[in-house]
C-alpha cells in the first residue's frame, strides 16, 4: 500500500522533471514578440516621463548620475537610475538578462563588443531623425550599423596613437617617424643613445594585439575581413606582410615580446627604457599620476601612426548608446539618447569624465580639446582609422589572431603559416553574418 | 607524544613551520601594504613593497564615501547570515536524515549531495539565473540567497557528523516514546556545536564571496553585494585601480578573518569529530 | 542553536502527529515512517537541488543538442536540433584539447603537490611540535578564506615583469624570469596560487584523520623500535586511507574545476597555456557560442565524474 503509493509520486515526481526543463527551456528564453522590426517609430519633442533604467561600465556609469542631471531637470517628469556593472562582466549581465526579458532601457556598448551584443536581436533600431548621421565620425557610426540600419548612437570615440618621450627624442636629435621605414631607422638611432626597447607593441597577445595588427595591415592595404563582412580574409598576402613587418620590430630587438603590460607600461615609458608607444588618449592621465602632475606635458608628444604603403592607420575605439526592445520606457531612453548626443553635452562629458566626444563639431567647440595639443594626433587619427571588424564573432577571432601572433613573434611560426591558422580557425568560428 | 625528540629536530621543525606560515602570508602583506598605496605609487614603482605611507587612507575614503562600499556590506551581510542560518538548520536535517533514519530514496538522496558537489559551476549558472527569472526573484536578496540555500558541502559535512552520534542514544529517545522530530531537535540538534562552526565557515565564505551570481541577479546598484561592489569601484578609466581594490580587499577579508578566528577551535574541533576521516 | 530549533514549529507540529515509532512493531511499518520525516527533512535540500543544480544541468544538456547561439537567446524556438553535432565539434576543437591538456597538467602536478605538503604540514602540527599549534595551524588555512579575486590580483601583480617577486630577487642579485609571459613559468604561477588556496583545507583534513590514529599504534610501532619514516608508510598512510579517499576526491574535484586561477592572473595566455576547461566553457558563453558552452560544461561534469567514482573505486578497494 505505501510502497504503491511512493512508487506512484516517485513516478510523478521523475516524470515532472523534464516536464518542467522543458517548459523553463521554451518561456524562459523564448520571449517571441517582436516589438518594431527594422522600422521604428520617430520620437517626438514632449518632455520624456517615467523611469529610465540605464546600465554603464564602471568607472563612466559612476559619474553619469550627476551629469544627467541638467536631462532630468529639464524633464521633471522623468528619473533616471544608473546601473554600474564591472566591464569585464557588462557583457555577461546583459545577456543574461536579454535571456529571461528582463532588461534595462538603455544601455552603454562598448566598441569591441558592440556587434555581438547587437546580434542578440535585442536592441531597437534608432527611431528616424532622432539624430543627424553625419555629425558622427563615419568610422564610429558604421559600427552601430547592423544591415544598414543603425541600432545604438555612438557616445564617445578615440583613436590609439603614438606616444612619444618629446625630451629624450628632442634631445638626441632624432626626427620622428613618418613612415613604416622611418620607424625602424628612429627605433635604430634611439637605441644606439641606450634606449632599450625604442618600440612598445600591444604585447598582451589577446583582441586588442589583433586591433593593433589591424591598424598595420590597413595601412599596407590589408584587412581581416571582406567587405560585406562575410568571409574572414586574415591571411592575405597584405596582411602577412604587416604582420611579418610588426613582429620584425621585435625580431631586430627595437621592441619586445614580453611588454610593456599590464604595470609595466608606465614604468617603461618614464624611465625611458621605452620611447615611442601605440596607446588611447588616456596615457598621459597614467603617467601623470605616476610622475606627478604636469610631467606630460614637458616629457611627452603624440604622433599618427607612421604610414604604410596605403596611408597612416590608428585604430578606433569608444562606444554607444542603445535601447532595448524589451525595455518599458523606450520613448524616454530615446530622448535621453538624444539629449547625449547633443554637441554640447558630449563636450561636457570629456570636462567630467574624459571620454572623447563622438561628435565631430564637439571638439572643435570645447576648448579643452581643441588646445590639448596631445589630442591633435588623435582627432588627426579618427577619420582614417580602422574598427575592429563588426561581426558578431570578432571577440574570439581577434583572440584567436592575438595568440597567434604570439607565435611568430617568440618565433614558433613564420607570418603565413600564423595566419593561415588563425585563418582556418576564423573560418570554421564565421562571421556571424547571415 | 610518545617519543622524545632532540632540541635540533625540534627546532628546525619549528624554523620549517614558520617559513611556511611566513611565506603563505606573504599574500596578505602585499594585500595589506597595496592598500595605503596611491595609484601612483603603483604604476611609478610596481616593484615596490612598502607604502609611502601607512596614515594615508584614501583607498578606504574613496570606498566608503564614493563607492557606496556601506550600501554592499549590508546586501552582504543579508545575504550570507541568510545563507548560514538556512544552510545550518537545513543540512542538518537532511545530514540527520541520510546517517540516522532509514527511508526509501536514501542512496538516491546521498547520489544527489555528491553530484551537487562536482558539478561545474560555470555549466550551471545561466540556467540557474533562467530559473530565478521564472520565479521572478530578479533583484531580490532571496533570489541571490535561493541557490545556496542548502550547499551539498554542508549536508555532506553533517551527514558525517551525524554518522558518528551513537545509535544507542537515539534508540533510548525512541524508546522513552520521543518523536522523531522531538529526537532531531531535541537530542541531536544540541549536539551539532562543532559541525554548525564548520558549516557556518564554509557556507559563509562561499557567499560572502559570491561573484558572478549577485552580478546577474542584482539588477540595482542598491542589490549589489560586496564582490561585485568592489569590481566597480576598483575600475578606473581603463585600468585598474589596485589601491582602491587592496583596500576593498581588506575590508572584504576582515570579517571572514574574524569570524575565523572565532569559531576556529570550533571549526577543527568540528572536522576533526564529523568524521571527515 | 535553541532559537533555530525553536522556529520551524510547522515541522514539529506535523510529525509530533505521525512520528511516533513505538519499538516492536514490523521493520517495514518503521522504514515507512522513517520514510515520511525523513523526506520530510530532505526535501528542502531536495528542492534546491532539482530547482538549482537538476533542471539546470539538464537545461544544459539540452541546449548541448542544438545549435543554439547568442542571437538565438530571445527566439529560441529558432534554434536547430542537431543531435550530437556540437559535442562532436567541442571535442574536436583545438582550443578545447588544449585546455583539457592544461586542466590534466594541473591535476596531475597540483593534487599531489598540493596533498604531500599538506600531510607532511599535518605530521609536523599532530605529532612533531607542542607549542603554537594552534596559531600555525590558523594560519596555514587563513589563504582558504581570501577572496579569490583578490588573491589572483596580488599574484598577477607580484609576478608583473617589474613587480614586487622580481624586484625582491634582484636584491639578492638574482633576474628573475618574466614569470607571465612565458608557458612554463606562467603555469607554475597559476599552480602556485592553486595550491596556496588548498593546503589549508587538505591540512586541516589530515590533522583530523591523524588525531582518529589511535595511539597505541604509534607505542606499539615505536617499541619494536621502528623508524619514524617506516612507522608513517607502514602505519599511519594505510590508517589514513578514508582521509586520502576524501581529500584526493575533494582536490581532483577542486582542480578539475580551476576557472578564476587562469582566468584572473593570466587570462589563458600565453600561448593558451593556462586556459583551464572551466574558463574556455565561460568564453565560449561569451563569445555567445552557447550550445559549445554547454556542451563542453557536460564533458567536463563526465570527467569529473568519472574521475571521482574512479578515484573512489581505486581507493576502496586498496583499502
Amino acid at each position: 500500500m505505501t510502497i504503491t503509493r511512493h512508487r506512484v509520486k516517485r513516478a510523478v515526481f521523475l516524470g515532472a522533471v523534464p516536464a518542467v526543463v522543458a517548459t523553463l527551456l521554451l518561456s524562459g528564453c523564448g520571449r517571441t514578440d517582436s516589438v518594431g522590426a527594422a522600422t521604428a517609430t520617430p520620437v517626438d519633442d514632449s518632455p520624456a516621463t517615467g523611469t529610465i533604467e540605464f546600465w554603464a561600465g564602471a568607472p563612466d556609469g559612476d559619474s553619469l548620475p550627476a551629469f544627467l542631471a541638467p536631462f532630468e531637470a529639464a524633464n521633471p517628469d522623468v528619473k533616471v537610475n544608473v546601473t554600474v556593472a564591472p566591464s569585464n562582466g557588462f557583457d555577461t549581465k546583459l545577456t543574461t538578462a536579454i535571456s529571461s526579458g528582463t532588461v534595462p532601457d538603455m544601455v552603454f556598448l562598448y566598441s569591441q563588443t558592440q556587434s555581438s551584443m547587437l546580434a542578440t536581436d535585442a536592441f531597437a533600431p534608432v527611431p528616424t531623425g532622432l539624430v543627424d548621421p553625419a555629425s558622427f565620425f563615419k568610422t564610429s557610426y558604421d559600427g552601430t550599423l547592423v544591415d544598414g540600419t543603425a541600432y545604438a548612437v555612438p557616445w564617445y570615440s578615440y583613436a590609439n596613437v603614438w606616444y612619444y618621450r618629446k625630451d629624450l627624442v628632442e634631445a638626441a636629435g632624432v626626427p620622428l617617424p613618418k613612415t613604416w621605414a622611418d620607424m625602424e631607422t628612429f627605433a635604430a638611432s634611439m637605441q644606439k643613445t641606450g634606449v632599450a626597447n625604442p618600440i612598445g607593441l600591444s604585447v598582451a597577445w589577446d583582441g586588442y594585439s589583433a586591433q593593433s595588427l589591424s591598424e598595420f595591415a590597413k595601412a599596407n592595404g590589408g584587412s581581416f575581413i571582406s567587405d560585406d563582412n562575410k568571409e574572414w580574409t586574415i591571411n592575405s598576402k597584405e596582411n602577412v606582410e604587416a604582420l611579418d613587418y610588426w613582429a620584425g620590430l621585435i625580431k631586430k630587438g627595437y621592441a619586445s615580446a614580453d611588454g610593456p603590460q599590464f604595470l609595466d607600461t608606465t614604468p617603461w615609458f618614464s624611465s625611458g627604457q621605452t620611447v615611442l608607444l601605440n596607446n588611447g588618449p588616456w596615457f598621459p592621465g597614467w603617467l601623470d599620476d605616476a610622475n606627478g602632475a604636469g610631467w606630460s606635458a614637458t616629457h611627452v608628444g603624440s604622433i599618427v601612426a607612421p604610414a604604410g604603403v596605403d596611408g597612416s592607420v590608428g585604430s578606433i575605439g569608444g562606444g554607444s548608446l542603445a535601447v532595448l526592445k524589451d525595455g518599458k520606457n523606450q520613448a524616454a531612453a530615446w530622448k535621453l539618447v538624444q539629449w547625449m548626443s547633443q554637441p554640447d553635452v558630449q563636450a561636457k562629458w570629456y570636462d567630467t569624465f574624459g571620454n572623447l566626444p563622438a561628435v565631430q563639431s564637439a571638439w572643435d567647440s570645447s576648448t579643452a580639446i581643441s588646445t590639448d595639443p596631445l589630442l591633435t594626433a588623435v582627432k588627426a587619427s579618427i577619420p582614417t582609422a580602422v574598427s575592429v571588424p563588426q561581426v558578431p564573432t570578432w571577440s574570439e577571432v581577434g583572440t584567436v589572431i592575438g595568440t597567434q601572433m604570439e607565435r611568430v613573434a617568440r618565433g614558433e611560426a613564420t607570418a603565413q603559416e600564423a595566419l593561415d591558422e588563425a585563418q582556418s580557425q576564423a573560418a570554421s568560428i564565421g562571421t556571424g553574418v547571415k | 607524544m610518545i617519543t622524545r625528540r632532540s632540541p635540533l629536530v625540534s627546532g628546525v621543525l619549528y624554523l620549517a613551520i614558520a617559513v611556511i606560515c611566513a611565506l603563505m602570508l606573504v599574500p596578505f602583506a602585499l594585500v595589506f601594504f597595496g592598500a595605503f598605496k596611491s595609484q601612483g605609487e603603483f604604476i611609478a614603482d610596481p616593484g615596490g613593497w612598502l607604502p609611502q605611507s601607512f596614515t594615508n587612507v584614501q583607498n578606504f575614503v574613496v570606498l566608503f564615501v564614493e563607492k557606496n562600499f556601506g550600501t554592499y556590506m549590508v546586501n552582504s551581510i543579508i545575504v550570507s547570515v541568510a545563507t548560514v542560518v538556512a544552510n545550518v538548520l537545513f543540512s542538518s536535517m537532511a545530514g540527520y536524515a541520510l546517517a540516522k533514519l532509514e527511508f526509501r530514496g536514501k542512496s538516491l538522496v546521498f547520489l544527489a549531495v555528491m553530484i551537487a558537489m562536482t558539478v561545474p559551476y560555470v555549466a550551471i549558472f545561466v540556467p540557474q539565473f533562467l530559473v530565478i527569472a521564472q520565479l521572478g526573484l530578479i533583484n531580490t536578496h532571496v533570489g541571490i540567497i535561493l541557490p545556496m540555500l542548502v550547499m551539498p558541502i554542508a549536508v555532506f559535512i553533517m551527514r558525517q557528523f551525524a554518522l558518528g552520534v551513537p545509535d544507542e542514544l537515539i534508540e533510548a529517545a525512541r524508546i522513552d516514546g520521543a518523536s522523531e522530530a522531538g529526537i532531531f531537535f531535541r537530542i541531536f540538534m544540541p549536539l551539532l556545536g562543532p559541525a554548525t562552526a564548520t558549516v557556518a565557515i564554509f557556507t559563509f565564505l562561499s557567499s560572502w564571496n559570491y561573484f558572478l551570481f549577485p552580478l546577474v541577479v542584482a539588477q540595482t546598484q542598491n542589490m549589489y553585494t560586496l564582490p561585485v561592489g568592489l569590481a566597480i569601484a576598483s575600475q578606473d578609466s581603463n585600468t585598474t585601480n589596485y589601491g582602491v581594490l587592496l583596500a576593498g580587499s581588506v575590508v572584504v577579508l576582515l570579517p571572514v578573518l574574524i569570524l575565523f578566528l572565532f569559531l576556529q577551535r570550533y571549526f577543527i574541533q568540528g572536522i576533526a569529530t564529523t568524521g571527515l576521516k | 542553536m535553541t532559537q533555530l530549533a525553536e522556529k520551524p514549529g510547522g515541522v514539529v507540529r506535523v510529525h509530533r502527529a505521525t512520528g511516533r515509532a513505538p519499538s516492536g512493531r514490523r521493520r517495514h511499518h518503521l522504514t515507512s515512517t522513517h520514510g515520511r520525516i525523513a523526506w520530510t527533512f530532505v526535501t528542502p535540500f531536495m528542492i534546491i537541488f532539482v530547482l538549482f543544480t537538476l533542471i539546470p544541468a539538464f537545461m544544459a544538456l539540452g541546449f548541448s543538442f542544438t545549435d543554439i547561439k547568442a542571437s538565438d537567446v530571445r527566439n529560441p524556438f529558432g534554434v536547430g536540433f542537431v543531435y550530437f553535432d556540437t559535442f562532436v565539434k567541442v571535442l574536436g576543437n583545438a582550443g578545447f584539447q588544449r585546455s583539457a591538456l592544461n586542466t590534466l597538467i594541473y591535476v596531475v602536478i597540483g593534487v599531489p603537490v598540493t596533498m604531500v605538503i599538506a600531510f607532511l604540514l599535518a605530521l609536523v602540527l599532530d605529532a612533531g611540535i607542542r607549542r603554537l599549534k594552534g596559531l600555525f595551524r590558523a594560519l596555514i588555512y587563513v589563504p582558504v578564506i581570501a577572496n579569490v579575486v583578490a588573491a589572483a590580483v596580488i599574484w598577477q601583480y607580484a609576478f608583473t615583469n617589474q613587480g614586487p617577486i622580481n624586484s625582491a630577487l634582484s636584491t639578492l642579485g638574482i633576474t628573475g624570469p618574466n614569470w607571465l609571459s612565458q608557458p612554463g613559468t606562467a603555469v607554475f604561477v597559476v599552480l602556485l596560487l592553486c595550491i596556496w588556496r588548498n593546503i589549508g583545507t587538505c591540512m586541516v583534513l589530515f590533522l583530523a584523520g591523524l588525531q582518529a590514529v589511535p595511539e597505541e599504534v604509534h607505542e606499539a610501532a615505536s617499541l619494536d623500535g621502528a623508524g619514524y619514516w617506516r612507522r608513517v608508510a607502514s602505519m599511519t598512510v594505510p590508517l589514513l586511507q578514508p582521509t586520502t579517499l576524501l581529500v584526493s576526491v575533494l582536490m581532483t574535484v577542486n582542480f578539475l574545476n580551476m576557472f578564476d586561477e587562469p582566468f584572473l592572473v593570466t587570462n589563458g595566455g600565453p600561448l593558451n597555456s593556462t586556459r583551464s576547461i572551466a574558463q574556455w566553457v565561460y568564453e565560449q558563453f561569451g563569445y555567445g557560442n552557447i550550445a559549445g558552452s554547454m556542451a563542453g560544461s557536460w564533458v567536463l561534469l563526465v570527467i569529473v565524474l568519472i574521475i571521482a567514482f574512479l578515484q573512489i573505486r581505486f581507493l576502496r578497494s586498496k583499502a
